[in-house]
């Protein structure tokens, strides 16, 4: 988000660099020019990679939302000139000599309030033609400098392309200007938080209500299980996996839409994190040479005293007293560098780190989309979880966690080396610097984790257990515990492979790619599953390929996908 | 009265020794932040440019 009062983070540079490059060969107008640009260079940098810009330049596809980002803004009013006439209609024969009688008594010092005289024939102030309504006209010369003096603006400091104007019924024009970029980002960053509001309003709320309702379905189904002849309870199960199907289908929507903003975000995220490493790196090296410096220079100091003080120093370096007094200015031009240094880098770092904030917030709200009170309060019980434990902090914990979110599931905890080596770059720090960065590597690494590869899942999440071992449901011949539903992840591959069906050809594999997708994606047998997902996908590869894609069969799909579920876990 | 001279030569020396490094280093810094600076900006220009590249396919796959 834009900020107000931010400290734009390379103008210190910039004032030193020009002194540095100024030369007596340039033109008053030529570095009037230079300034120009590096004003305009300035504005730009600061918020180029804000969440507004993102959200201008890669999210918002909407052409009605992009109007909205680059519509001009209001400049004021001004009154009608001269070279207006054109819009409107002449002025009526009353009209004109009400004009002429005004002007008479007032010995020609004003007639009609609503007479313009132009060039032709007066207009009528109140009557704008047509065709003029609501158009939006470039500005001609003449009234570009007469706008600019009107608003007290200097014409060589502004452009004549970013400002148009706009006839008003009542004899004025409204000036419009074009947007900087930073008020450009800024509505942008408000159309984008008005886009994520209608996900979680709209789309979100109504899955969390659907899975509300799938919850409630499962509770009455155990609760009178005892009761219900096996009609009834194939058809209870049969709902279930209509309203199963029904969730999928809105989670797939939800996810499509939350990948398009998903996606730049993450990218960028991860560009964040190696830019911050790259720049603390350098800072810390900085900081360690400007320590190293002052001590040697302290040392200098503390054996010039031993030897009866610098004034010693003096008297007995003779002609070579000028080289000394040089030496002296240079170390505090030296010192005075380093302090300069460090600043610029940490203006970066703070920079990119308020950037980066922000998309890490936008990317936990994006990634709460669509969740249930229950699976908010899972997933904060396993990070609390987590954080007492010691793990979910940097440090390295054997055991990973795994995480399902907006469909997707991810290893939070676990790095390999190809993720290590993106994040940390060519500087080959990689973790370190997360450790070092401390408070914010969880999310970050969350956030921004990738697919799990197969054989890399060890789920050590546990559901509340039943709270008595009566009230606990007896578990169905074919029906895996729930917990062992989601405990027991594999890669869709090893899945396939169990089933028997991993060879598929022909219309058997085309089911088994429509069946085995993780939620919004295309098929990718690298990709996990656990258990319980597992059997709905294959039960819908037996409804696919097996039953010609019929509900009727249903559930005997589903209890076919029990069975064969209970011989693979054996 | 020497060895005194000889000393101060001696820190004189190494004052311009230690100055000597300090510059080049920060002269150095000067350049890598510059480096740094212009990674980031290509980073954010690449990104732009594989949007459009992006569009570009959505609209020749449109085509078709």
């Amino acid at each position: 988000m834009p900020r107000e009062n931010e400290e734009p983070i390379w103008a210190n540079e910039v004032s030193s660099e020009q002194e540095n490059i100024k030369s007596p060969d340039l033109s008053q107008k030529e570095w009037a020019l230079i300034d120009k640009i590096d004003f305009s260079i300035d504005q730009k940098e600061e918020l180029l990679d804000g969440l507004g810009r993102i959200a201008r330049n890669e999210i918002i596809s909407d052409p009605t939302a992009q109007d909205e980002v680059n519509a001009p803004v209001e400049a004021g009013k001004i009154g009608l000139k001269g070279y207006d006439t054109e819009a409107f209609e002449k002025a009526g024969k009353g009209l004109k000599t009400w004009h002429a009688i005004k002007k008479f008594s007032t010995f020609g010092h004003s007639g009609s309030k609503n007479i313009l005289e132009g060039m032709g024939e007066p207009i009528d102030k109140r009557k704008l033609k047509k065709e003029y309504s609501g158009k939006v006209i470039g500005m001609r010369l003449g009234e570009f400098y007469d706008m600019a003096e009107q608003f007290n603006l200097n014409p060589q400091e502004i452009n004549r392309r970013d400002y148009s104007f706009i006839f008003n019924e009542q004899g004025s024009k409204t000036i419009l200007r074009k947007k900087t970029e930073a008020e450009a980002d800024e509505t942008a960053a408000k159309v984008f938080e008005d886009q994520l509001k209608d996900l979680e309003t709209r789309p979100g709320e109504d899955l969390v209500k659907q899975k509300d309702s799938l919850e409630e379905h499962q509770k009455e189904k155990e609760k009178y299980k005892d009761v219900l002849d096996e009609d009834a309870t194939l058809k209870l199960e049969e709902e279930e996996l209509l309203m199963k199907e029904l969730i999928q289908a809105k989670q797939d929507d939800l996810n499509q839409n939350m990948d398009v903003i998903r996606g730049p975000l993450e990218w960028r995220q991860k560009e964040l994190a190696g830019t911050l490493e790259e720049f603390s790196a350098l800072e810390k090296e900085v900081a360690a040479q400007a320590k190293s410096y002052d001590d040697e220079i302290k040392d200098l100091n503390n054996r010039i005293t031993k030897i009866k003080g610098s004034k010693i120093i003096k008297e007995t370096l003779g002609y070579k007293i000028a080289e000394w007094e040089e030496q002296k200015a240079q170390t505090e031009a030296n010192k005075k560098a380093f302090t300069e240094k460090k600043q610029a880098l940490d203006a970066r770092i703070s920079h990119f780190k308020k950037v980066k904030e922000d998309i890490d917030k936008t990317l936990l709200r994006i990634n709460n989309i669509g969740k249930t009170k229950t699976e908010l309060k899972a997933e904060k019980m396993e990070k609390d979880k987590q954080k007492k434990e010691g793990k979910g902090t940097v440090e390295k914990s054997k055991e990973n966690i795994d995480i399902f979110e907006g469909g997707l599931m991810y290893d939070s905890d676990a790095v390999d080396e190809a993720e290590t080596t993106q994040w940390a770059d060519k500087s080959g720090r990689g973790r370190d610097f997360y450790k070092e960065l401390g408070e914010d590597i969880d999310e970050i690494r969350k956030d921004v984790a990738q697919p799990v590869k197969p054989g890399e899942w060890l789920r050590i999440n546990k559901k509340p257990a039943p709270s008595t071992p009566e009230a606990a449901p007896a578990t169905p011949q074919t029906e895996a515990k729930p917990e062992q539903n989601e405990k027991i992840v594999k890669p869709i591959s090893e899945w396939l492979g169990l089933l028997g069906i991993n060879t598929a050809v022909g219309p058997a594999k085309e089911a088994v790619e429509n069946s085995f997708k993780t939620f919004g994606r295309d098929f990718d047998s690298t990709a996990s599953m656990n258990l319980g997902q597992a059997k709905q996908a294959y039960a819908r590869y037996l409804i696919n390929f097996r039953y010609g894609g019929g509900n009727a069969e249903l559930a005997k799909a589903q209890k076919q996908a029990d069975e064969k579920f209970e011989e693979i876990i054996k | 009265m020497s060895d005194t001279n000889n000393q101060a030569q001696n820190l004189l020396a190494e004052l311009k020794s230690a100055n000597e490094k300090a510059k080049k280093y920060l002269d150095g810094v000067d350049k890598k932040i510059a480096e740094l600076d212009i990674k980031y900006a290509q980073q954010l220009v690449k990104h732009d440019i594989n949007i459009l590249k992006a569009a570009k396919t959505i609209i020749q796959s449109k085509k078709k």
